[in-house]
């Protein structure tokens, strides 16, 4: 089954121009356009690391349903932020650019300190946070926040999805009493895909 | 990205209007900085189409498809180039992937530097700088850490040593002299075939394909995991080869197949421990076209179809303690047998147990030690033509090693010293030192220099072999009996190697790694007469003429090779390659022997010349061609020749694949090696191919 291929085509200024340098410009964009329309293109490099990441981030988004008292109306965007150092660069916002998730156009904020996360659908907690897992944990309670990270032992520590990287592939853990507590629900994709496991003191309700 | 950006936006003004010079070179000047202006926008626009269309292709893809695809993980490459103080050569799993072959040994061509010959469909010669044949005995093979030469002759039956290809994640190919950590044997390189671990094949996996010589073949896998911490593999695959034609054109009758089961286990019961457990096993059969004496009374050699019935397997546990970020431990244990039903009829059974700890002393100080021990028993039926004498023969084999890599000045130069000592059955102890120096100016160039020593320790046949060679009737009626003795007194053959390499990497484009040497011979084998005896068994009467093993021949090998990989654009790499090598052989003055000299000098190709391309197509199509020159072997009267295989295939999303595979494109056939202990006939190589479904689900 051969994937669907689509490419856009890059926004050019509207501009006269005569007609050898129409066709110089046709023969340039080509240039720039012709590396980037085989599928093949992404299958000769294999993606980076975040890159990965942050196309496991948005399929977290899409397979996960969120209460509607997270939003703070009809019209609110879906926020997706970075808690700590960003390791992603430009990649989560080349992924999620002119996305929908929920029906909701994609915004993704860095967030400057922990509080400003319940306004949030997803929070990514970088590994620069690592040592402040148990502050960010109890600063978030109670919002319909879907905490993911990448330290070893996150989701054991009490968040709802941890990343990994296993020899050369990406993997996940899912703690499902984490996302109840968020009041989130996964789609059986995701949980069947997933390692599970739960927190670690066993807490249920708080 | 920006070189092309410049053609296309130094646009030309109108061609209506044409100013005079001086006015069109200010005009020209006027419109610079809007030219570079929207040059900076298409090169940006360039750019980010190509992220975003990377981004684009990832979202794509189903959570199932995200979780099997590979990421690139540029540092640890890096690292693994940069301190080996050796000439190391890496086959990838894409090189697998992409060089169509369909067993090891093929794969193995792509070493500058190591030269494979095939024989015929079932064996091959396979060195590394030089004297091969098809027992050659200077290289040690290792699948997973576990050795896979025989005892019996010092060498390899490649013909056995056999794995789904598509498990491997890489081969090291290591030329030079690895006797002071892997031991005797290692005289000339160290092939280590490491498999993936169990986690990183889950899933059923179907391959299946066939053509004109490969007839038939299939594999089928899966990989899951048994509990939380433990997974597993395991795998089952068959092939049937077709025979090659024989150089009269006739049917070679080198044809066989062979079954094999195996699996894999890793489990990583504690934070500190894993535990690896890998075993296989097969059974098969092959046509030997071979050259035998039948009997005193008829002893011309005659031209047979050995059918031998081949059998095997092994079980193999490793046992990694990590101590801390400074210390860790490895236990190998192993049992392997098998079963050959050639002119020897040998089963044997031997035990292995290695035991390794690293460790970091004093942050400049990075130091391996290890002991072993290996337990060997033979037991062999023989025949007329070859027998061992004695038939059942148990011997036992301890070392030691030691090699510590000292910090001279960080990040800059690195010193390795090490040796091993070994204790075995024949010569008693030996040492293999060697000293290694590595100097990395930077991060991109590094330099080496070696010094080694190495031992190639007696094998059985080298002291216990009777080989009848052929015969003639003698004066008066009596028969007379050309064999071949081992000596029981047969030195080990020494090497002292002198070796220097440079290694460059420039971004991810380039790298460009060279190796030239010198190795110094000494005690290599002869054949030397001696005095002729009459013998009553088998009967009538004969007289003998012995052939004894003696180690007088010694002599230099010096060479260099080459290899390149140059990505060329993002969607084509380069992979030359190249190897050069000369030998210069001589025997002691009380030496009698005719043919080894000469032997050892014209069965290695002067010249030998590898190109790979792979090409990345539009519509996940891939293209991978490879060209291989090999000069002419000289002793053997075989004439050089030209290889040239190619393999295009299809990706359906991450989980199915189809490939085509043309091999030996070139010529219609040709002869790549002739044996001189005509223990193999030669068969030809011919043009084949094959096409391959790989399913995965």
């Amino acid at each position: 089954m051969r994937r669907a291929v689509r490419f856009e085509e890059p926004r050019v200024p509207d501009c006269r121009r005569h007609g050898r340098e129409r066709r110089l410009l046709a023969a340039f964009l080509a240039f720039t356009v012709w590396p980037a329309a085989p599928s093949a293109r992404a299958q000769a490099e294999p993606p980076t690391e975040y890159q990965l990441k942050a196309a496991f981030l948005f399929n977290f988004a899409k397979f996960t349903d969120w209460p509607g008292e997270g939003f703070a109306s009809a019209e609110s965007p879906f926020l997706v932020c970075v808690l700590g150092k960003d390791p992603f660069g430009r990649m989560l916002d080349d992924t999620l650019q002119g996305k929908l998730i929920a029906q909701r156009p994609v915004v993704i904020e860095r967030l400057r300190d922990v509080a400003a996360g319940r306004r949030c659908q997803v929070v990514f907690v970088s590994r620069s946070e690592s040592s402040r897992l148990a502050a960010i944990f109890q600063a978030l309670r109670r919002s319909s926040t879907l905490l993911v990270g990448e330290t070893d032992g996150f989701a054991r520590a009490g968040g709802a999805i941890e990343l990994t990287l296993e020899e050369d592939r990406v993997g996940f853990i899912i703690n499902p009493d984490a996302a109840g507590r968020a009041g989130l629900r996964f789609s059986s994709k995701l949980l069947a895909l997933a390692r599970i496991v739960h927190d670690d003191s066993g807490n249920g309700k708080s | 990205m920006i070189q092309k950006a410049g053609m296309g936006a130094s646009a030309a003004p109108s061609s209506e209007l044409r100013p005079s010079p001086k006015r069109r070179a200010r005009r020209w000047w006027k419109r610079a900085p809007s030219a570079i202006g929207w040059l900076a926008v298409f090169a940006g626009f360039g750019l980010s189409t190509v992220a975003q269309q990377l981004a684009e292709d990832l979202t794509s893809k189903s959570l199932e498809d995200l979780m099997n695809t590979r990421v690139v993980s540029v540092s640890k490459k890096e690292e693994q180039l940069s301190r080996t103080a050796s000439a190391v050569f890496v086959i990838t799993q894409d090189d697998v992937a992409r060089s169509g072959a369909t067993n090891i040994p093929d794969l193995l061509r792509i070493v500058p530097g190591l030269s494979v010959a095939q024989i015929d469909a079932n064996n091959w010669a396979i060195s590394v700088r030089g004297l091969t044949g098809r027992l050659a005995n200077k290289l040690l093979v290792l699948i997973d850490g576990r050795t896979v030469y025989v005892p019996t002759f010092g060498g390899v039956f490649w013909d056995v040593v056999d794995l789904p290809l598509e498990d491997i994640e890489r081969i090291e190919v290591i030329r030079g002299p690895g006797g002071s950590i892997w031991g005797a044997n290692a005289v000339n390189g160290v092939i280590n075939i490491i498999t993936k671990k169990a986690a990183q094949t889950r899933g059923a996996m179907l391959v299946a394909g066939g053509g004109n010589v490969d007839q038939g073949f299939g594999m089928a896998q899966y990989g899951g995991s048994a509990s939380k911490d433990t997974e597993y593999r395991v795998y089952a695959k068959y092939f049937n080869l077709g025979h090659l034609p024989d150089p009269a054109g006739l049917n070679g009758g080198d044809a066989w197949h062979v079954l094999r089961g195996g699996f894999r286990a890793d489990s990583a019961f504690s934070a500190k421990d894993t535990l690896t457990l890998l075993g296989d096993l097969y059974s098969g059969r092959e046509g030997l076209p071979t050259t035998l004496v039948a009997s005193v009374t008829s002893p011309v050699p005659q031209d047979v179809i050995a059918r031998v019935n081949l059998s095997g397997g092994y079980l193999q546990s490793v046992w990694n303690h990590v101590y801390s970020n400074r210390s860790d431990t490895s236990l190998q244990l192993s049992y392997d047998h098998y079963g050959r039903g050639d002119v020897f009829g040998e089963r044997r059974g031997s035990f292995s147990a290695d035991f390794q700890h690293h460790f970091v002393w004093r942050e400049r100080q990075d130091v391996v030690w290890g002991v072993g021990y290996r337990y060997s028993d033979s037991h062999s039926t023989g025949s007329f033509p070859a027998s061992l004498n004695p038939a059942n023969l148990d011997t036992h084999l301890f070392s030691a090693f030691l090699s510590d890599e000292i910090t001279v000045v960080p990040e800059r130069l690195y010193l390795t010293v090490g040796t091993k000592l070994e204790h075995n059955y024949y010569t008693g102890f030996s040492a293999m030192p060697s000293g290694r120096v590595a100097w990395t100016p930077n991060k991109r160039h590094m330099f080496w220099a070696a010094v080694s020593q190495a031992h190639r320790t007696p094998a059985r046949t080298d002291a216990e072999l009777r080989a009848n060679l052929g015969g003639f009737p003698g004066p008066g009626g009596v028969p007379v009996l050309l064999s071949l003795f081992g000596n029981p007194h047969f030195q080990d053959e020494q090497l002292i190697a002198y070796e220097a390499g440079y290694r460059i990497m420039l971004r991810k484009q380039f790298s460009f790694d060279f190796a030239a040497y010198y190795n110094s011979y000494t005690h290599l084998q002869t054949l030397e007469p001696a005095v002729p005896f009459f013998e009553d068994a088998p009967p009538p009467p004969h007289l003998v003429l012995p052939l004894v093993f003696g180690n007088l021949m010694h002599g230099e090998t010096h060479g260099l090779e080459a290899a390149t990989n140059w990505k060329v654009t993002s969607r084509w790499t380069l992979s030359p390659g190249y190897a050069f090598e000369r030998i210069h052989m001589h025997l002691a003055p009380t030496s009698q022997d005719t043919g080894s000299v000469g032997q050892a000098e014209g069965s290695t190709p002067t010249h030998s010349a590898q190109l790979r391309s792979h090409v990345a197509l539009p519509h996940a199509l891939f293209w991978d061609t490879s060209a291989y020159f090999v000069d002419r072997l000289a002793d053997l009267g075989v004439p050089s020749y030209t290889r040239v295989d190619t393999a295009l295939s299809w990706k359906f999303g991450e989980k199915v694949s189809l490939s085509v595979v043309g091999q030996n494109l070139l010529k219609g056939q040709h002869e790549e090696f002739v044996d001189v202990t005509q223990t193999a006939r030669s068969t030809l190589v011919k043009r084949s191919g094959y096409a391959k479904l790989m399913w995965s689900f």
